[in-house]
C-alpha cells in the first residue's frame, strides 16, 4: 500500500508535468489563425512528401532545374502576399543614397520601391548572360563620350507627381556632387566616369562622360544602386539657407517602383517593411501582362538564420536565400522541404575572394624594397594548401571537389607563383632586400577580422608566418569588422587581408571599403589591377560552365593577378561555389548576382 | 529601517553616475564610433565630409567630458537623446521594447521560482529517490546548457514536431492576452529552464541542511504536520539565499533574454541592445545600460528588504 501510494505520487507528478507541457503546447498552437491550422493539418502530407524526397535524395541539380523550369511554364497569376524574412527588412532610412548604415541590405529592401534608368532582363538567363532591358528609359544610346537616355512618358511617383528629366538630373547631380557627403558605393566609379548630366527636354537626358566606358551602363543599371528619386525630395528649395544645395529624403519612400511602401512602413518600420502593389506601375511583361503580379510583400526583420529556416520550413516564408554556408544537416532539411510541391531550388554561382591589402602610405611599405620583400614573403604554395585546400571543411579538399574549376589542380600548381621549389630562393632575396632597406626586425601589426571565415584566419596566419620568415617582426591582431574598418578609413594599418572581395582605394593609398560581388558587380569597378584584366576574368568566370575556354582563360588571369608585381592589392584567389535558393515563387530565377534575385515584379506565388 | 532605505535610495543616483561614467568611458575607448560602425557594413560608403558632418550632427566632435555632461543633463530632464541607429528618440525605442523584455523576464523569474523551489523542496524531501535524481538531472542540464542552445532546440522542436512556430507579429498582453502568450511562452520557457535550474539546486541543498536542524526535529516532535514543518519552518529558513540568488541572477537573466529575444524575434531590449552595439549607437547603449543598472539596483534593494520579511531576526538600522 505504502509502495503503491509512493508510486502513485510519482506518477501523478509526472502526469501533471506532462499535462502542463501539453497544455502549454496546445495553448500556443491551438485556436490559431487559418494559416496555423493549415500548417498543422498539413503535417501528414508533408511527412509523406519528405519521405518521398528522402527516397529521391540523389536528385541531380539538372533534375531540380528541370523541375524549376516546369514550374515556370505556368502562366502568371495575380494576387497574394509574398512573405520574406531577413535582416534587410529594417527601414532605418528613407533615402536610397544613405544606404551606408545598412549596407547592401537596405539596397535590397529599397529595390521594390524604386526604378533605375535601365534594368536587367528578368528573369535572368544564365546561358545568355547579362542583358540590359528598358527601365525608366525606353531607349538609350552611347556615342563616344555622350550617353543619351529617352525617358518613358506618363510615369508617376507613388505620391502621384510626374517623373521627368528634372528628376533624373537631380538624382545624378546629387551623386556627382563630391561635396555632398552621402552616396552609395556607385558614387566613386560614377564620379570618375561622368563629367556632367543635362536635361535636353522633359523626356531626354544626356550624360557627358569622361571617356568611352563599357562600364557606364553596368553602373547605371546596378541593382545596388542608382534609383531615380523625386527632385522635390532632394533639391533644397532655399539654397541660401543650407550648406549644400541638396537634402536627405526624410519624409517617406516615394519611388516609381512596382511596389510602394505601406503607410505603416513609412510611419514606423522598426519591425519590418511592408510593400503594396503599385497599381499605376508602368511595366508589363513580354505578353503584355501588367507588373507586378503580387498584391503585397511582407518583409519581416529577422536576423537569425535559424529563425529564417524555421519560418521557411513552417511555410511562413516563401523564398529562402541563405547567404552564409549552411551545415549539411540544415541544407538537407531545406532540401526535404524543397521537395514539397510548389517549391523549387535554384543553385547560383557564388564565391569568395581573398585579397591582401597593403598600405603604401606609411612605413614599412612606403619603402619599395620592403614592398618587394613582402611580395616575395607571400608563401603561395602554403597559401594554396592551407587556405584553398583546407577551406571551411577543415580538411584538404581537392579543387575539383568543391567546384568544377576551369583548371585542374596540377595545372594550377604549375603556375609560376605556386612552385614550392622557388620558395627558399624568394625568402633569401627578401631577407637581403630587408637588410638593404634597414628594416630587418621591423615591428608591425597585421589586423584581421576572422569572422568572415576560416579562410581569412588561415590566410592571415600564413601571411604572418611568411613575413616573419623573411625578417619582419609581425604580430597578428584580431579585430572586429568595425574596428578594422575604422583603421582602414583612417589608414592606420600596414597590411590586412579581406574576404569577399573587399578593396581599398584612395589616391593616397587606403581609403574606402567597397564590397564587390563575385558575379558581375566586380565589372563595375573602373580600376584595373596592374597588368591584369581580372575584371574581365571574373566576369567570364560567371559563365564558366557555358564557355569553358573563356573560363580557363579567366582562371589564368586570376593567377596572373595573384602574381602581379604591384603590391597595392593582391588578389590571392577566389573559391567558387554555389548557393541554393529555395522558393515557392514561379518565374523566379535569381540573378544576375550571386546574391541577386530581389526583383519581385515579375514573379507570382505557386498555386496562387 | 527607514534610515536604511533612505540611505540605499540615496546611493542609487551615485551608483548610476559611476556606472554611466565607466560605461561612457568604455564606449569611447573602443576604436571606431557610431559613424564608422554605420558605414562599416559591406556597401557602406561615405566621404570624409560625410563622416565629419554626421559626427557634428551627433555631437561626437566635442570633447568627451562635454559629451558626457550634456548627455547627463538631458537625461536628468527626461530626454534620453536620439538613437541614430533606430532613427527615433530613445524614449520611443524604450517605450516599445522595454515592456516586452520586462514581461519576458517577469515570466521567467516567476516561472523559475514556481518550478525551481517546489522541485528543490521535493527533491530534498525525497532525497535519492527517482524524483530527486530527475530533479538533479534537470538542474544540471539547465545549468550547463547555454541559453542559445536551448532556444534553438526548442524552436527546432516546434518546427520539426509541430510544423509550427510562434508569430513574429508581437501583440501586447493588454491587446490580446492569448495571442501574446502564444508568442511569449516559448522564449519564456527557455529562460524558465535556465532560471529554475539554480533555484532547484539551491533549494535542495538549503533544504537538506535545514531539515537536519534541531528546530525541525523539535517541530516534528511537537506533532506538527509534515506540510507545516516543511513549508513554514524549513522552507522559510532556506529561502534567504534563494532570494539573494534570485536578485543577483537578474543580470544573467537579462543576458539570457537578450539571446532568446533574438532567436524568437521578440524584439525587446535585448535585441535593441544587440542592434545598438552593432552600430555603436552610443546614446541608445548608454540609456539601455543605465536603465538596466537602475533596474538591478532597485531589485537588489527590494531583495534586501525582503530579507526582514522572510527572517524577522534581520533588522536594518
Amino acid at each position: 500500500m505504502h509502495v503503491s501510494k509512493r508510486l502513485g505520487r510519482r506518477w501523478s507528478f509526472l502526469v501533471a508535468g506532462a499535462v502542463a507541457l501539453t497544455l502549454l503546447v496546445v495553448m500556443a498552437c491551438g485556436g490559431g489563425d487559418d494559416e496555423d491550422d493549415a500548417a498543422m493539418t498539413d503535417t501528414g502530407s508533408t511527412t509523406e512528401t519528405q519521405t518521398q524526397a528522402a527516397a529521391t535524395d540523389t536528385t541531380t541539380s539538372t533534375e531540380t532545374e528541370a523541375s524549376a523550369e516546369a514550374m515556370m511554364d505556368k502562366g502568371p497569376k495575380a494576387g497574394g502576399t509574398l512573405n520574406l524574412a531577413s535582416g534587410f527588412y529594417s527601414r532605418r532610412v528613407f533615402d536610397p543614397y544613405e544606404l551606408g548604415q545598412t549596407g547592401a541590405g537596405a539596397g535590397y529592401a529599397m529595390q521594390p520601391l524604386y526604378d533605375r534608368l535601365i534594368d536587367y532582363k528578368s528573369p535572368f538567363d544564365a546561358e545568355v548572360g547579362l542583358e540590359y532591358a528598358p527601365g525608366l528609359a525606353e531607349s538609350w544610346s552611347i556615342e563616344g563620350s555622350t550617353a543619351t537616355f529617352n525617358l518613358r512618358e506618363g510615369v508617376t511617383f507613388h505620391d502621384g507627381s510626374a517623373f521627368n528629366a528634372d528628376d533624373v538630373v537631380a538624382t545624378f547631380e546629387r551623386i556627382l556632387d563630391e561635396d555632398w557627403p552621402l552616396a552609395t558605393r556607385v558614387a566613386p566609379p560614377l564620379r570618375q566616369m561622368v563629367n556632367s548630366v543635362e536635361k535636353i527636354d522633359d523626356n531626354t537626358v544626356q550624360f557627358n562622360l569622361a571617356g568611352p566606358s563599357r562600364l557606364f551602363l553596368a553602373v547605371v543599371s546596378s541593382p545596388w544602386g542608382i534609383f531615380m528619386v523625386s527632385e522635390d525630395q532632394i533639391r533644397e528649395s532655399d539654397s541660401s539657407a543650407e550648406l549644400y544645395p541638396w537634402k536627405k529624403i526624410e519624409t517617406g519612400f516615394n519611388g516609381t517602383g512596382p511596389f510602394m511602401a505601406d503607410e505603416a512602413t513609412n510611419a514606423d518600420a522598426s519591425e519590418g517593411l511592408a510593400y503594396l502593389k503599385n497599381a499605376n506601375y508602368w511595366g508589363k511583361d513580354e505578353d503584355g501582362n501588367q507588373w507586378p503580379f503580387l498584391d503585397s510583400i511582407n518583409g519581416d526583420f529577422v536576423t537569425e538564420q535559424t529563425t529564417q529556416i524555421a519560418l521557411f520550413t513552417t511555410g511562413r516564408m516563401d523564398t529562402f536565400l541563405p547567404i552564409d554556408r549552411m551545415l549539411p544537416d540544415t541544407a538537407r532539411a531545406l532540401q526535404l522541404q524543397a521537395g514539397a510541391e510548389e517549391t523549387a531550388v535554384f543553385d547560383r554561382t557564388s564565391g569568395v575572394y581573398h585579397q591582401w591589402i597593403f598600405n603604401h602610405s606609411i612605413p614599412p611599405l612606403d619603402n619599395p624594397l620592403a614592398r618587394e620583400a613582402t611580395r616575395l614573403a607571400i608563401n603561395r604554395p602554403e597559401m594554396w594548401r592551407r587556405v584553398f585546400g583546407g577551406g571551411d571543411a577543415g580538411r584538404f579538399v581537392e579543387p575539383s571537389e568543391y567546384a568544377p574549376f576551369a583548371v585542374s589542380d596540377e595545372e594550377y600548381r604549375s603556375f609560376p607563383g605556386l612552385d614550392p621549389s622557388k620558395r627558399a630562393e624568394d625568402v633569401e632575396r627578401a631577407k637581403a632586400l630587408l637588410e638593404e632597406a634597414g628594416l630587418s626586425g621591423y615591428e608591425w601589426q597585421y589586423p584581421v577580422d576572422p569572422s568572415t571565415g576560416l579562410h581569412l584566419d588561415r590566410m592571415a596566419t600564413v601571411g604572418v608566418q611568411g613575413l616573419n620568415e623573411v625578417g619582419f617582426d609581425v604580430t597578428l591582431q584580431v579585430n572586429t569588422y568595425t574596428v578594422l574598418t575604422d583603421k582602414a578609413v583612417r589608414g592606420e594599418f600596414e597590411i590586412t587581408s579581406i574576404s569577399r572581395a573587399v578593396s581599398f582605394d584612395d589616391p593616397a593609398g587606403i581609403y574606402a571599403l567597397t564590397f564587390l560581388d563575385v558575379s558581375g558587380l566586380i565589372a563595375y569597378r573602373p580600376y584595373d589591377y596592374p597588368g591584369v584584366d581580372n575584371v574581365t576574368a571574373l566576369f567570364y568566370e560567371y559563365n564558366r560552365q557555358v564557355d569553358p575556354a573563356a573560363a580557363q582563360e579567366a582562371a589564368k588571369n586570376l593567377e596572373r593577378a595573384a602574381n602581379a608585381p604591384d603590391l597595392g592589392t593582391i588578389l590571392i584567389g577566389w573559391i567558387p561555389g554555389s548557393i541554393p535558393y529555395y522558393t515557392k515563387l514561379q518565374n523566379y530565377v535569381p540573378g544576375p548576382g550571386a546574391y541577386g534575385g530581389y526583383d519581385w515584379k515579375h514573379v507570382w506565388i505557386s498555386g496562387n | 529601517m527607514r534610515q536604511y532605505v533612505i540611505r540605499r535610495l540615496l546611493l542609487i543616483p551615485v551608483t548610476i553616475v559611476l556606472v554611466s561614467i565607466f560605461f561612457f568611458a568604455m564606449l569611447r575607448a573602443i576604436p571606431g564610433d557610431t559613424v564608422t560602425a554605420l558605414f562599416a557594413e559591406p556597401g557602406g560608403f561615405i566621404s570624409e565630409d560625410g563622416v565629419r558632418l554626421i559626427r557634428e550632427e551627433l555631437g561626437l566632435d566635442r570633447p568627451v567630458h562635454i559629451q558626457y555632461l550634456d548627455y547627463m543633463w538631458h537625461m536628468i530632464r527626461g530626454d534620453l537623446g536620439y538613437s541614430y541607429a533606430f532613427r527615433r528618440p530613445v524614449t520611443e525605442v524604450l517605450r516599445q521594447r522595454l515592456p516586452r523584455t520586462a514581461q519576458l523576464m517577469g515570466m521567467a523569474l516567476v516561472g523559475g521560482l514556481l518550478i525551481g523551489i517546489p522541485l528543490g523542496v521535493l527533491s530534498a524531501y525525497k532525497q535519492d529517490s527517482f524524483i530527486d535524481n530527475g530533479a538533479r538531472v534537470f538542474a544540471v542540464t539547465g545549468l550547463t546548457l547555454p541559453v542559445f542552445v536551448v532556444a534553438a532546440l526548442l524552436l527546432s522542436m516546434l518546427v520539426r514536431v509541430f510544423d509550427w512556430m510562434p508569430s513574429l507579429d508581437y501583440v501586447g498582453p493588454h491587446e490580446d492576452f492569448i495571442g501574446n502568450m502564444k508568442i511569449m511562452i516559448w522564449p519564456a520557457m527557455v529562460l524558465i529552464f535556465g532560471e529554475a535550474a539554480p533555484f532547484t539546486r539551491l533549494t535542495r541543498s538549503q533544504m537538506l541542511e535545514v531539515i537536519r536542524e534541531d528546530y525541525i526535529r523539535t517541530a516534528r516532535s511537537k506533532g506538527l504536520g509534515e506540510r507545516v514543518v516543511i513549508l513554514r519552518h524549513a522552507l522559510r529558513n532556506a529561502m534567504l539565499p534563494i532570494i539573494t540568488v534570485a536578485g543577483l541572477n537578474l543580470s544573467r537573466l537579462m543576458a539570457g533574454a537578450l539571446i532568446t529575444e533574438v532567436v524568437f524575434e521578440v524584439r525587446g531590449m535585448g535585441s535593441a541592445m544587440v542592434e545598438a552595439a552593432e552600430l555603436l549607437d552610443y546614446v541608445l547603449l548608454q540609456s539601455l545600460v543605465i536603465i538596466t543598472a537602475l533596474t538591478i539596483l532597485v531589485i537588489n534593494l527590494l531583495t534586501d528588504l525582503t530579507y526582514s520579511w522572510i527572517d524577522p531576526r534581520i533588522r536594518y538600522a
